[in-house]
């Protein structure tokens, strides 16, 4: 028996350390017998192809926004995943053609010898249907000069421009992401890895933008024609004692259109002011080495450090500073901007078992963003209408140098405490704040005192402080000197997270999860003052009988902040307060009729949000409408196994949606005297979809 | 040859020959396990088919069952090259008896955190798992199998559709974030929680895949890297500033609702912050500051400008 106990013992002891000795102990274990008989290896090709049909019942971008359902009509459901294995020789592939019959349509295939090689290509698209309501005068939207109809007439203000109403014409806004993908991957050794990816990603459509002359503005349709190219080459070491890589990643991005030219809505406020151009995002290129290193040692101590070297150039022709040939203007003073900003980021972490139950954690992390940009002086054109004093461009750069220490001490095997102090600091060219600081002690622990209870608490408090604040020199007009920006104030900030997640039963878990976080700005007059998030969320998983399975989760989040400002440039004379929350349940519930031949499941989804903003001043309160949404969606589906191969899959989807938002409420095109609008409308739906597809494994 | 060198030859072959007594000593004595299976895979398969509380039948099905490839458990000792010798295991017992134990894994596992990891990494020790050791993760007792399941022909948390659903598990912060009227596309499938987080650690915030936030964020948004003539100063720091990642009540992934949003960093000589309320709805006086796009209406570069007369976000 004793004997017994040892052998037991020495079993789960060889467990961890058995992968290491594995080579020599599967040398020298007689596995002469070891047929795997019972191992169902797949071994040639298999296959399952999905085909049917759904139904959509009503037109609408919001419901459809990423999922490709935005028309009504029929849509084709087409799946395919193939696979094949060779146990023989390791070889194998695999491919996965999903949504075929939709815009969301994507193609994996990858394959190669199971520890030589793998290659793999892959297609995937994504749609954005942005807005379906949107309405414009312009015409050549979606290019890269819009123009206006014959019969626009001008006018000072969006009620008299008469030609309005005839002219508005139906415009979406939508994008499309086509992304292509192929690489390859090497393990020349059993150590050593490699990799070549290349990913090129194309967006194309058109999106909102807005231009105006002075205060007389315009929301605008802009092109999108973007191509990113993307490669990633790594070399890759894995050894028993210290790992490394070394890598390499690059980005270029190309846009087709360096500018969007549009014409003047409204009467000119000065001659030759009847067109804008606005600039689209320019050709860029990102370079990026990074080299990483891990080192153990011994089992008690490991030392991490990773470093990375960028380069972001931009070298755009500039365009001219008007298109108002009646001002005149100093040239520029280079055709391009030769914008360069390098990058450097170091971690070094070190990691040290003291004993089995104190541990502790070092490290230090360095970024600089480094702005090499040129500064030059501009004679700039003030929208087209007149020149204004010469601006210096300000390349931001900035350095995060970051210590952390923390020490994890497990009082025992249930019982788990870990605390910290971190320090972070920030230096900042051209801004507000050239340096500042933040500390953060926290403190954690982890009990599973109870068998079936893990309780996981953490607390931080963090103070931020800056050095100085002045106004930004060579930025004319300048912001109040009372306001504080609030990514640069002294803050202080207490988080506090707690989880639990109990095991009621073999059947049934229950998780609560609480987490809020308290942002005060003790130094702010003007700008944000102080914020609060919560959240609370609750998981259940029930498995009510053998055959039915349910979920359930509820979640509530608040965020709160306050703002003050002045409307005098001097102290602070309003003050804002914003309540966000959002609160989401669901529920999913499956149940299986007869084994291995039919099932039936419901997944519901409830969600809400309200967006509150109340302005305090001069002792009167004043609200704005709230902004909410609203969500029911509900699915109910059912599989049923016709034969061996072939399963039937039908499923009714229902989806409410509404919204309000003041911003868009009863604000027509031209509601708003000085911005010829695009006439948008908070979105609401109701769909019914239905969806019928047979699965067949050949 | 001097007799010091000699004395320094002399030690290290005596010691190099005692070093490698021992060390093979050490190999034998691993190496020679008297307690596996006679059978291997089948041995556990017996017990453990379809029928069995913990089946394990579709592990045949998986990367780690490829017997031509000498890198995964089936090339060797199969089951036991993770669980360990199961003979003792393996042992009938009468009905009432207890079974042996065997290395097993989970969060009821007969391992400790660290020794289910430390298997899993005698392989997987490469690549993106570099950073692994005192990660969030691996401190907060995260184990292998907590998110991957391994005894499956297709792991969920390798899928971008099923993917989430496994981070959900203790993320349900995040199911709620993604539910949010503006959100990426996580639950329409078309995005994974692994497409910008690196869950096998990373020093970068919230276990980043790239160096930083924005590096992160320019890998799909790579026009709004610049470096541009007039930068929006946050931008170019942290596109959290301004943005949630996940999800928001707010359009664009905003945190909080112009021109509200843009009064908490801009107060300006000659445009100041002026409270924007219910007087400029339609039906009062419609306010250029408050509807539609708002400051966005004049100001709608607000990732920077490459034009000239670009400096106040203007063209």
């Amino acid at each position: 028996m004793r004997f017994g106990i040892h052998i037991s013992l020495l079993t789960l002891l060889c467990a961890t350390s058995l992968n290491v000795a594995a080579d020599n102990a599967a040398a020298s274990v007689d596995t002469s017998a070891w047929k795997c008989a019972y191992c169902e290896f797949d071994q040639g090709v298999t296959a399952t192809v999905t085909g049917g049909f759904g139904v959509v019942s009503k037109d609408s971008f919001k419901f459809g926004e990423y999922s490709g359902l935005r028309e009504q009509g029929i849509y084709v459901i087409g799946d395919a995943v193939a696979d094949y294995r060779n146990v023989d020789n390791a070889s194998y592939w695999d491919i996965s053609a999903l949504n075929l019959g939709l815009d969301t349509r994507s193609l994996d295939m990858a394959g190669g010898k199971q520890g030589l090689y793998r290659i793999f290509l892959s297609y995937d698209e994504l749609p954005h249907y942005i807005s379906d309501s949107a309405r414009t005068p312009f015409r050549g939207n979606g290019g890269a000069r819009l123009t206006l109809p014959a019969d626009w007439v001008t006018a000072g203000s969006t009620a008299d421009m008469s030609a309005l109403n005839n002219d508005l014409k139906d415009v979406d806004l939508e994008t499309k992401r086509t992304r292509l993908g192929l690489g390859v991957m090497v393990a020349p050794a059993t150590q050593w890895e490699t990799s070549l990816k290349f990913r090129q990603e194309t967006s194309e459509g058109q999106r909102q933008i807005a231009g105006s002359f002075y205060f007389n503005a315009a929301e605008l349709v802009m092109p999108v024609e973007y191509t990113t190219n993307l490669l990633d080459a790594a070399v890759n070491y894995h050894g028993k004692s210290w790992q490394a890589k070394l890598a390499y990643h690059g980005s270029t991005f190309n846009n087709q259109n360096n500018s969007l030219i549009w014409p003047n809505p409204y009467t000119p406020m000065v001659a030759g002011a009847d067109q804008g151009e606005l600039a689209l995002p320019p050709d860029n290129q990102f370079h990026q080495l990074v080299a990483a290193l891990t080192l153990g040692f011994g089992d008690s101590s490991k030392l991490m450090a990773d470093v990375a070297f960028s380069r972001l150039t931009q070298d755009a022709n500039f365009l001219s500073a008007t298109r108002n040939a009646n001002v005149s203007v100093a040239g520029l003073p280079d055709d391009s901007l030769q914008g360069r900003v390098d990058g450097t980021n170091a971690n070094v972490k070190w990691r040290s078992e003291l004993s089995d139950k104190f541990r502790i954690n070092a490290a230090y992390q360095y970024y600089d963003r480094d702005n090499k940009t040129p500064r030059r002086s501009f004679d700039w054109v003030i929208t087209d209408v007149n020149v204004a004093a010469p601006r210096t461009n300000l390349p931001y750069s900035y350095r995060r140098n970051t210590f952390k220490l923390n020490a994890d001490y497990d009082i025992a095997s249930s019982l788990k405490t870990a605390v910290g102090y971190d320090y972070e600091q920030y230096k900042r060219t051209y801004q507000e704040v050239e340096q500042s600081q933040e500390r953060t002690v926290w403190a954690s622990l982890v009990s599973r005192s109870l068998d079936n209870a893990d309780i996981t608490m953490k607390y931080a408090h963090a103070e931020r402080e800056k050095h100085g604040y002045q106004v930004v020199a060579g930025i004319d007009v300048p912001e109040n000197p009372l306001l504080r920006k609030y990514n640069m104030a002294d803050r202080d900030r207490d988080t506090l997270g707690l989880r639990m997640d109990v095991a009621a039963s073999a059947q049934s878990t229950f998780g609560l999860a609480v987490d809020v976080a308290k942002d005060d700005y003790p130094n702010s007059s003007i700008g944000l003052v102080s914020s609060q998030e919560s959240h609370l969320g609750i998981d259940v998983t029930t498995q009510v009988t053998k055959r039915t399975s349910t979920s359930i989760f509820l979640s509530h989040e608040n965020i709160d902040s306050d703002v003050a400002g002045s409307q005098m440039y001097n102290v602070a004379d309003w003050n804002g307060s914003l309540d966000d929350s959002f609160d989401s349940a669901g529920i999913g519930l499956n149940h299986i009729v007869m084994r291995d031949k039919f099932d039936v499941g419901v997944d519901y989804v409830y969600t809400t949000s309200r967006g509150r903003i109340t302005y305090a001043e001069g002792g009167a309160d004043s609200q704005l409408p709230e902004a909410s949404t609203r969500l029911n969606s509900a699915k109910l589906y059912g599989n049923y196994r016709l034969s061996q191969a072939l399963v039937l899959n039908g499923s009714y989807w229902y989806e409410r949606y509404t919204s309000t938002d003041w911003a868009f409420d009863g604000v027509s095109e031209s509601t708003v005297s000085n911005n010829l609008g695009l006439g948008q409308e908070a979105p609401s739906y109701r769909e019914n979809v239905f969806l019928l597809a047979v699965r067949y494994k050949l | 040859m001097t007799r010091r060198s000699t004395l320094c030859y002399a030690f290290l072959v005596v010691g190099g020959i005692l070093f490698g007594t021992v060390a093979v000593a050490a190999e034998d004595e691993v190496a020679v396990k008297p307690f596996y299976t006679p059978k291997g895979a089948d041995t556990c398969l017996k017990c453990h088919d379809e029928d069995s509380a913990l089946p394990v039948y579709a592990i045949s099905k998986t990367k780690h069952a490829q017997p031509a490839d000498g890198r995964t458990p089936f090339a060797g000792l199969q089951c036991e090259a993770c669980h360990g010798p199961g003979a003792e295991h393996a042992v009938f017992v009468q009905p009432g008896e207890k079974q042996a134990p065997i290395g097993t894994f989970g969060k009821n596992g007969s391992m400790t955190v660290s020794q289910q990891n430390q298997v899993c990494l005698d392989c997987h020790r490469g690549q993106e798992r570099l950073a692994w050791q005192s990660s969030a993760h691996e401190r907060n007792g995260v184990v292998c199998v907590s998110c991957h399941q391994i005894h499956i022909a297709h792991d969920p948390v390798l899928a971008t559709r099923s993917q989430p659903d496994v981070c959900y598990q203790c993320h349900s912060k995040a199911r709620s974030e993604f539910l949010k009227p503006s959100k990426h596309p996580v639950r329409a499938g078309k995005m994974a929680c692994g497409d910008c987080h690196q869950v096998h650690g990373s020093e970068t915030a919230a276990l980043l895949k790239q160096p930083t936030v924005n590096d992160t964020c320019y890998t799909c948004h790579a026009e709004k890297r610049g470096p541009l003539l007039w930068e929006h100063a946050p931008v170019t720091e942290d596109c959290r500033i301004c943005h949630f990642a996940h999800g928001s009540v707010q359009p664009t992934l905003l945190k909080k609702r112009a021109p509200v949003l843009c009064q908490q960093c801009h107060s300006q000589f000659g445009h100041p912050s002026i409270p924007r309320s219910a007087s400029g709805l339609p039906g009062n006086n419609p306010s250029v500051f408050l509807l539609s796009g708002n400051c966005t209406n004049c100001h709608a570069q607000v990732h920077g400008s490459n034009h000239p007369s670009g400096a106040k976000l203007m063209r």
